[in-house]
């Protein structure tokens, strides 16, 4: 996985997000599916200058939506929790 | 809260002020943070439940404009405190300038605002004046009394009388210069001497009988208002159809009690003669005022608001427009210069404004005050006098707010009353002719 942003999508920016920031310094990504816990700390690490402590994923399941009859269903992706060091921080995300 | 704001006002001119006012940092983040408040009830940001955005992310979302909402909001509200506090009478839209906004900073900024000139009334109880009434002569009552009999007048039909002056001739008539017909009418009626025709076509008239027809040519003068008749010479053809003698009632008791109910004769002349002296009277208030007006304003030397004049002048010029549009002028299709005619006005705008700065002062200075009932007494005064219902009236004037000009008026005058007993005052009688031949 050479490309960073391929691995790392987007900042995840709810209510729930900004208090683990808030609380425990940790960030919400969405990441590519297919990367692993190690990819996503050094890209993390690359792209933000930060120290990562730990990266904890989860896959989520695509929710399923309705259009009248038809059924579709949003693609799966990955989540990952990233630990940062204390006193590190992302000043991409900072005013969000 | 009461934030102490810096305010530095200083004179341009006397009637231009510039303001500079200056918001402590604390109040415009109070007011920033309420606004934010205000903001996070209203709206839903993706991944937050209705009001649970923080500060940060809404000032992602929304920064710029919350801020510049604040801003103008708060830099009239602070605009309107200040010329309350310091008591500023603007006549213009202020004009604001040099707005600077910055974190933790205060916020300061520029007006500059025309006002009314502060200006204190030199004492004017010395001042002399003459009260000038034209006395009313017996010869003032009769011309009344027979322009009164004129009024009353009756019309009677006359088949066999020929025109005179001052009958009332019904008559079809038609137009022509060289053989082309151009004017044509049926049924027009004339008071033969009225002047409403040329005269020397009015003149033709008299000696004619009905069903009389008669050519009557008429060479039209060369100052003549309509452009296509002016200097030519045209050939009417005159169908008189009707003839309504004028006759006038004897002056005697009789009259005078059709007139008005009056006893006899005597006592509608001593009505007359009450009515012209009371006119008379008023004149001679008018001029009165109009003289003190004069005086106050050579006295009271004040620089008077740009804008006010302008206004002035705008209003008489829109109001000359009007009158020239009665008459079925265009001014936009004629060739006047607007800019000079509007120059033209200038002196005398500057100087109704000055008056009324001035009128303004003395009713303050005065502490006159209208009450309603006052002002429903001058609207039942008004009603009678055109004969319409009271009520019906004020609300027709509460509707389209000539009440308020009502009562304005009524202030003024009260103020002019006021005034006038404090001056010197000599009233001298004079004689009509005296007065023309000043």
């Amino acid at each position: 996985m050479k490309d960073l942003f391929a691995i790392i999508k987007k900042p995840i920016i709810t209510e729930r997000s900004t208090y683990l920031k808030d609380r425990d310094n940790k960030i919400v990504f969405e990441v590519n599916k297919n990367a692993n816990k190690r990819d996503i700390k050094k890209a993390i690490e690359r792209i933000f200058k930060v120290s990562v402590i730990s990266v904890n994923t989860i896959n989520m399941k695509g929710k399923v939506k309705r259009f009248g009859k038809v059924f579709g269903k949003r693609p799966d992706w990955k989540k990952a929790i990233v630990t940062l060091k204390d006193g590190d921080k992302i000043e991409l995300l900072e005013g969000i | 809260m009461e934030v102490i704001l810096k305010v530095d006002v200083s004179d341009i001119k006397s009637c231009v002020k510039k303001l500079k006012i200056e918001i402590p940092a604390e109040m415009l983040d109070k007011e920033i943070d309420e606004a934010y408040k205000r903001l996070n009830r209203s709206v839903k940001i993706h991944g937050f439940r209705k009001g649970k955005a923080p500060r940060k992310v809404l000032e992602h979302h929304y920064g710029k404009s919350v801020e510049s909402d604040v801003l103008q909001k708060i830099v009239p509200d602070t605009y309107n405190r200040v010329i309350k506090e310091y008591n500023i009478q603007p006549v213009n839209q202020p004009y604001f300038e040099d707005v600077k906004i910055e974190h933790g900073e205060p916020l300061s900024f520029n007006v500059t605002v025309e006002t009314l000139p502060d200006i204190t009334l030199k004492d004017f109880s010395t001042l002399e004046f003459t009260r000038t009434i034209v006395k009313v002569t017996d010869e003032d009552v009769e011309k009344e009394l027979k322009r009164i009999q004129e009024m009353q007048a009756e019309f009677e039909s006359s088949d066999s009388l020929p025109v005179e002056n001052f009958d009332h001739v019904i008559f079809d008539f038609e137009g022509f210069s060289n053989n082309v017909s151009i004017k044509k009418g049926m049924n027009t009626p004339v008071f033969v001497g009225s002047h409403t025709f040329l005269p020397e076509f009015e003149k033709e008239l008299i000696g004619l009988k009905k069903g009389d027809i008669k050519e009557i040519k008429i060479i039209y003068p060369s100052d003549y208002s309509d452009k296509e008749l002016k200097g030519r010479e045209v050939n009417f053809k005159v169908l008189i159809k009707e003839i309504k003698k004028r006759r006038l009632k004897p002056i005697d008791d009789n009259f005078a009690k059709e007139v008005g109910g009056y006893q006899n004769l005597v006592e509608l002349r001593k009505r007359i003669r009450e009515d012209l002296e009371k006119k008379e009277g008023l004149n001679a208030d008018s001029q009165l005022r109009s003289e003190l007006i004069d005086k106050l304003i050579a006295i009271n030397r004040f620089e008077v608001p740009p804008v006010l004049i302008e206004k002035e002048i705008d209003s008489m010029a829109q109001r000359a427009y009007q009158q020239l549009a009665s008459q079925g002028i265009d001014v936009n299709k004629t060739d006047v210069n607007i800019q000079e005619i509007r120059e033209r006005f200038r002196e005398s705008a500057e100087k109704s404004v000055r008056g009324e700065i001035i009128i303004d002062k003395i009713v303050e200075k005065e502490s006159v005050t209208v009450s309603d009932a006052e002002v429903d007494d001058e609207i039942k005064r008004y009603a009678l006098s055109i004969k319409e219902n009271f009520h019906v009236l004020k609300r027709k004037m509460e509707n389209n707010s000539s009440i308020k000009i009502l009562k304005n008026r009524i202030l003024i005058d009260k103020a002019f009353d006021a005034i006038i007993k404090q001056l010197k005052i000599s009233d001298i009688s004079i004689d009509k002719e005296s007065e023309a031949g000043k």
